[in-house]
């Protein structure tokens, strides 16, 4: 197993918090794949990516909906929670050099690609 | 993707009964997803994208952007904003007596030279939200922070708006 972020801290989680597919924009260029995944909430300690048998899983945990005050609850769009989402990786990506960052609550997977996959440009000789 | 997430919200209604009627027409809890996790594969959504069919993804149509938390406080309301992944530079609050308006861009920077979009859930472009506060906001006092996604904004009434205490003198 490849842990491509800190482990997520040993603050227990409640069973019955909601748990959040959290929303994802994919890109790919000729290094890698790139999976945008938006998790308001959580920071490097709270997210984690990891990687078994070719299945990327991306969590993180959002533990305040709200306010830092206490103060009655008027309105909620939104909650405190988990998130998580798994993806089968393609055969192309090198699973060892996964990389993952998260800042203002985005956290950005990158995945290159192998070496022998990647597109390359053949000098055509005479 | 030029379409801007425009959405206006107006209460007419000042009291508290009516803000929270005003909040409860526009939101609805998000859904959790409780059971199973999803899996799927990049090469199925390339299929899907390729295939011309809708990715599969949780979304609540007609959603205000940003969803919005109101909370009442000792000194008026703070709102909590979800807006992950948006700068805070990009970001702008103004507040003209009951009223507080919250617009900017999200992800509205184009993909890299070279790059292709396989798959776009998130959220992008301009959006504005306009709020009707339920008392005139002391403007300077407005203060608003932002992080991990989270944009906090905390609204204190106007001085003359606060409630007084009126001694009784006995006669």
């Amino acid at each position: 197993m490849t842990t491509a972020t800190e482990k997520r801290q040993d603050a227990p989680v409640p069973a019955n918090e909601p748990v959040y597919i959290p929303r994802v924009d994919i890109r790919e260029d000729a290094e890698r794949f790139t999976v945008l995944a938006d998790m308001p909430g959580a920071d490097e300690k709270t997210a984690e990516a990891t990687v078994h048998n070719r299945v990327l899983t991306i969590e993180g945990w959002c533990q305040t909906g709200g306010c830092p005050t206490p103060g009655e609850e008027l309105g909620c769009e939104f909650r405190a929670g988990r998130y998580r989402r798994d993806f089968t990786l393609p055969e192309t990506v090198d699973a060892e050099r996964i990389q993952a960052r998260i800042k203002n609550g985005t956290l950005t997977v990158t995945l290159p690609k192998r070496e022998e996959v990647k597109a390359r440009k053949i000098q055509v000789t005479t | 993707m030029g379409s801007a997430l425009y959405k206006v919200d107006k209460q007419l209604n000042r009291t508290k009964k009516g803000v929270l009627a005003m909040l409860e027409l526009m939101i609805g809890p998000r859904s959790p997803w409780t059971i199973f996790d999803e899996l799927e594969s990049l090469q199925d959504n390339m299929n899907r994208l390729l295939a011309g069919q809708e990715p599969r993804v949780e979304r609540r149509a007609g959603a205000a952007y940003p969803p919005l938390n109101v909370y009442s406080t000792a000194d008026g309301l703070t709102l909590v904003a979800e807006m992950p992944g948006v700068d805070p530079q990009d970001v702008e609050i103004s507040v003209d007596g009951d009223e507080l308006a919250l617009r900017g861009k999200v992800n509205s920077a184009a993909p890299a030279a070279g790059e292709t979009v396989l798959r776009r859930e998130r959220p992008a472009g301009e959006f504005q939200r306009t709020l009707q506060l339920p008392f005139r906001a002391h403007a300077a006092g407005v203060k608003a922070t932002f992080k991990n996604g989270l944009l906090n904004i905390a609204v204190p009434r106007s001085p003359e708006e606060k409630p007084r205490k009126i001694a009784i003198t006995a006669e």
